[in-house]
């Protein structure tokens, strides 16, 4: 089904609309402004930008959208980008947790995905096709220059649009940048060079014909089943979520034979993620398991705040599934919703 | 709508709608603006306060307490005979609302951008016209911008047009919030702010409150029989604005090349069928009209510049010839068969020659569903439908709409807490006899390994920042609290993150209202519980604590309620998470913000060195109420912090209300390192800027002495820590340093000085 190309010269496209599907402070709507201001400012074209946020935290999906044409055709409308001939997503665990990210795609959809994984070892839907398709290991990558996520997928980004011409969006990279400090610059161009290289071997479908578009996932909520007044019945179903796409790369890792379950870890933990065995007769004290990572942001707080080194900072790419603890809340399907 | 030849010099920018609005600002150098923030406008103060300290514009900037509060700012500036602007949305824009028509009613000219979004409840930041409908009656003079560009030339147009002699009107400039406000375009703004400077000309007031030569008296008692005669000026005025728009506009478009008529007509000339949509949507349904008319449709759009004072005979004049028109709404008047402006267009074409004419109203888009030009298309056939067949087009409907579906409901995860689960006596209150200024309560509190214990009444999977120090900080407070508990968030950081429909993070009963106004909504809630206990309605079994969380946002703008429900004395907490911002809004300077500290309302540049006045003592200002506790606490000492937790518990059930104090970190908005968490919060104590006290029935105690412990340590090393402080350790700012460690210390000594006073 999937076939390995060589990469090679591509007609310009006239009309490109690019959508960029990320977490908040992956600099998403950052990314989408540079390419846009590279196409509008530096090439020339015509074009709009923007971004669809939820408040101003980190965390939270946003959708950033980009469009330009080539031949100069007035863009006006002003709605999200349904079916979008470039699509980027800036971490492979929002197809898990927000599979509306790939809404709209068809066969002359460019995919980009930002993962560990080659192409040929990403599942998607059935049926799912796609015309070019990519993937790159930029969390990896960030790490490694110490760099923002956006700048490494923007390098690779410059493989997705040719009609922007690479050293046109690298100055509108640098213009978007010039305030930082040139420590932090050249790190970040150098993540941009690299994304520009590394992204892993393109794939391009076979088959183009008959594909309907991905269709919207519709919400299972509505004004038949709703709640009156917006009320919730369903009682902490946050723990349905999945958090983990907003760490960088880090962990705390969880050494039990140190251990000595002070619980300062848990007086500091601003995600819940410590995982106790407590004796509903207290008859003993609680005890540390381990830690539930589909909530753990990475922020490394517990590891300070242990006073025996019984937590320790490790990039997530060591960690084993055996290490990973689940919260047994009473009564629950979560288990086998989610893991 | 661009001619090519125009009078005056522009350059091509590539900006979004409130970046535009700035621009305009810049151009036109208002004296004042007076704001609060509020998504998504607040980009537009922001904006200019950034163009302030680089000395691009000299206007007066004033971060009110609340969208009242800038709206009474605003109207007492511009009574002085200057330029005024201010910048709001959605329930800010409702907030000020009853001092639009003050405004309005006085004649006195401003420019308010109102950056629509929809109205709470339930809260939606995203864009609708829900909160723009209520301008309607206020007297003022509405024009709509739909897009980047004609944000930066209606804003223009909007001093000139107000301060027209025939007109003195206030003007909003109404944008789309997010598909406007926050979409970059290509535009075009005057090189030379002369240009602008001089098609306004200077301001001319025949009056103004700031010439004591010439005494006046602006908002007198007025009732019958002259009232009346008043309004009947107002409405004289909005009859000259019309006419008064049409020149004004004309001469813009010498100068920008850039028309706008009352009424934008598209593609009409050979129309027999139309939509009348207002502003971006309108801009995406011209693809939807250029598609139908390429396939032979004769179909044409509708969209207003102006709406108040509404251009009715230019509409009568557009639909002379039309079949159909449908009016697309992003707002409903709930009850009344169509949009609110459905029945102003339907009552003036209805009126006119044509009266073959069917209208429908659709609804769309609310709370920023997107308006797709597929939606357009729908509307457009629907439009030319009614004339073939009218009897199968209903006249009202919404577009967009689910049903919802049964199956895949988010199943019940978590089952509620029993009474036992919560109450395992972690922490204990004991009254014992108080010896000169010691605690009538002595507080057992279990050790750390312990009160893991105590589930966690806010559950995992809250869409937090890493390193949010507002969730440790809730959570170690709720390890204090034994038994059942029903608590108030007010909006902010802790309120959106963990009630994102249809997940909600509560584990216990959860409320949410708006920030001016939590505190008198959980004391209504109280009382409520403590009568149906009376009334034996509630089994006189149950005990339940109340307790309201806000940030300290809210401890700004609901300052006034607040402090009216702590002066009336209910049975419940009052806990302030402290992050020194407006961070849900993208941070922002709150009145509890350090000085000096860098936000985006207050930048560090060559004019500025960051938030120009102290940080608020709120401690001071609720203890002052007589409350029975009042207290502050960090995660970094958190058995002190559970231990408050279970004082406050006891006087909240026994006593009266109880306001507690955290100090959180911000690592987003404080541009701290996430895991210096706990570090950061102590030398912010150790510095003796956040001293750890109590106040128990008006007796001072502190809580941690860092001077007697030896860990006293200066302002700076506490600074040095957060990228948006650590300017102030710079030689050029030596003196702002300085002038806030004096701050600090004399606080301090008198903080000192109550504590060892046997009556304070």
């Amino acid at each position: 089904m999937w076939k390995i190309m060589k990469q090679q010269k591509e007609q310009p496209r006239k009309n490109v609309s690019v959508r960029l599907e990320a977490i908040g402070g992956q600099g998403a709507n950052s990314a989408g402004k540079i390419l846009a201001e590279a196409a509008v400012l530096g090439l020339g074209y015509s074009g709009n930008h923007f971004s669809s946020f939820g408040s101003e935290k980190k965390g939270t999906p946003v959708k950033s959208f980009v469009r330009f044409s080539t031949e100069g055709k007035q863009i006006r409308t002003a709605s999200y980008i349904k079916n979008p001939d470039v699509l980027i997503v800036f971490h492979e665990s929002l197809l898990e947790t927000h599979p509306d990210c790939l809404e709209g795609i068809t066969a002359h959809t460019d995919l980009l995905i930002n993962s560990t994984k080659k192409p040929s070892e990403i599942r998607f839907p059935e049926g799912f096709k796609v015309r070019k398709f990519a993937t790159i290991d930029a969390t990896d990558l960030a790490l490694k220059y110490q760099c923002g996520l956006n700048s490494i997928m923007l390098g690779a980004a410059t493989r997705f649009c040719p009609e922007i011409d690479a050293e046109i969006l690298l100055k509108s990279f640098l213009k978007f940048f010039s305030h930082l400090e040139p420590q932090l610059k050249k790190r970040n161009i150098e993540g941009f060079e690299s994304g520009r290289k590394q992204t892993k071997d393109f794939i391009f479908d076979e088959s183009q014909a008959n594909i309907q578009p991905h269709e919207k996932i519709l919400p299972s909520m509505g004004w038949e089943n709703a709640p009156l007044g917006g009320v919730i019945l369903n009682p902490g179903n946050t723990v349905l979520k999945d958090n983990s796409a907003s760490r960088k790369g880090l962990l705390p890792r969880f050494i039990a034979e140190i251990c000595y379950n002070c619980g300062f870890c848990d007086m500091v933990c601003p995600d819940f993620c410590f995982v106790w065995k407590v004796d509903p007769q207290n008859k003993t004290a609680p005890a540390l398991m381990g830690i539930d990572y589909q909530y753990c942001k990475g922020c490394q707080k517990c590891v300070l705040a242990c006073p025996v080194q019984a937590l320790v900072t490790v990039p997530e790419s060591e960690f084993l599934e055996s290490e990973k603890q689940h919260h047994l809340f009473p009564q629950t399907e979560i288990q086998k919703l989610k893991r | 709508m661009e001619s090519k030849e125009t009078k005056a010099d522009q350059i091509g920018q590539f900006l979004t709608g409130n970046e535009m609005a700035a621009e305009a600002a810049k151009a036109i150098d208002f004296h004042f603006m007076g704001y609060y923030p509020i998504t998504p406008s607040t980009e537009i103060a922001e904006i200019i306060d950034r163009m302030k300290v680089k000395g691009e514009v000299s206007t007066v900037l004033l971060p009110a307490d609340g969208e009242h509060g800038a709206a009474g700012a605003c109207f007492g500036a511009s009574t002085g005979g200057a330029r005024v602007m201010n910048a709001t949305s959605s329930n800010g824009f409702l907030y000020s609302l009853e001092q639009l028509p003050v405004q309005s009613g006085s004649r006195l000219p401003m420019v308010l951008n109102l950056v629509t979004r929809s109205v709470s409840g339930p809260l939606d930041i995203r864009c609708d016209h829900s909160d723009l409908m209520y301008a309607l009656q206020t007297g003022w003079v509405i024009l709509l911008a739909s897009n980047p560009q004609a944000v930066y030339d209606m804003n223009i147009i909007a001093v000139k047009l107000g301060e027209h002699p025939e007109v003195r009107l206030p003007v909003m400039v109404v944008s789309d919030g997010f598909f406007t406000s926050h979409q970059r375009q290509s535009t075009k703004i005057f090189k030379d702010a002369k240009v602008v400077q001089e098609f306004l000309g200077q301001r001319q007031d025949s009056f103004t409150t700031l010439d004591p030569r010439n005494p006046i008296t602006v908002g007198p008692y007025m009732n019958d029989p002259d009232l009346i005669n008043n309004k009947f000026q107002l409405h004289q005025a909005h009859e000259s604005a019309l006419k008064v728009y049409g020149e004004i506009v004309k001469e813009y478009e010498m100068l920008s090349g850039r028309s706008y008529p009352a009424i934008e007509d598209y593609e009409m000339d050979s129309a027999e069928s139309a939509l009348f949509i207002l502003n971006s949507a309108a801009e995406t349904a011209k693809d939807a009209i250029d598609l139908a008319k390429s396939e032979g449709k004769k179909v044409g759009l509708l969209r207003p510049n102006l709406l108040r004072p509404f251009p009715v005979d230019q509409l009568k004049k557009a639909s002379a010839n039309l079949a159909s028109l449908l009016v697309g709404e992003r707002s409903d008047t709930p009850g009344s068969e169509g949009g609110p402006l459905t029945h102003e267009v339907r009552s003036i074409v209805l009126g006119s020659e044509n009266k073959k004419i069917k209208v429908l109203s659709r609804i769309y888009g609310l709370g920023g569903k997107d308006f797709r030009e597929t939606d357009a298309s729908h509307f457009i056939a629907e439009a030319l439908q009614v004339v073939e067949a009218p009897e199968s087009v209903a006249n009202f409907g919404f577009l967009g709409t689910e049903p919802g579906q049964k199956k895949k409901l988010p199943p019940q995860v978590l089952q509620p807490f029993s009474r036992a689960e919560m109450s395992q006596g972690l922490t204990k209150i004991e009254v014992v006899a108080s010896v000169g200024k010691s605690s009538p309560l002595r507080v057992q509190v279990a050790d750390p390994s312990l009160l893991v214990a105590r589930p966690k009444r806010i559950a995992p999977g809250h869409g937090a920042c890493p390193g949010c120090g507002i969730f440790s900080g809730l959570d170690q407070f709720f390890k204090g609290i034994e038994g059942d508990v029903v608590v108030l968030y007010h909006t902010g950081c802790a309120m959106v993150v963990t009630t994102d429909y249809p997940f909600s993070a509560h584990r216990v009963s959860y409320l949410h209202n708006l920030f001016q106004n939590g505190a008198p909504t959980l004391s209504g809630l109280v009382e409520v519980f403590y009568e149906k206990k009376r009334r034996g309605e509630i089994a006189a079994s149950e005990d339940v604590t109340f307790v309201m969380i806000t940030g300290d946002g809210g401890m700004d703008i609901g300052m006034g309620p607040t402090i009216g429900t702590a002066l009336r004395n209910h049975k419940m907490i009052v806990l302030e998470y402290d992050n020194q911002g407006y961070m849900n809004t993208g941070g922002q300077l709150s009145y509890s913000t350090p000085l000096g500290r860098e936000t985006v309302t207050s930048h560090v540049g060559a004019k500025n060195f960051g938030k120009g006045f102290h940080h608020k003592d709120t401690v001071s200002i609720m203890a002052a109420t007589g409350i029975p506790y009042v207290f502050t606490a960090i995660e970094s000492c958190g058995i002190d912090l559970v231990a408050k937790a279970a004082k406050a518990q006891w006087y909240a059930k026994n006593q009266g209300l109880v306001f507690g104090k955290i100090l959180v970190t911000c690592p987003l908005n404080w541009a701290s390192d996430e895991k210096y968490g706990q570090e950061i919060l102590q030398k912010a104590v150790d510095c003796c800027f956040f001293p750890l006290i109590e106040i128990e029935n008006g007796l001072t105690n502190l809580s941690y002495n860092p001077e007697q412990e030896g860990n006293k340590i200066a302002a700076r090393d506490w600074l040095q820590m957060m990228g948006k402080s650590k300017h102030l350790l710079r030689a050029e700012y030596s003196e702002n340093l300085a002038n806030f460690q004096g701050e600090i210390d004399r606080r301090w000594e008198r903080l000192k000085a109550r504590a060892m006073h046997p009556l304070l």
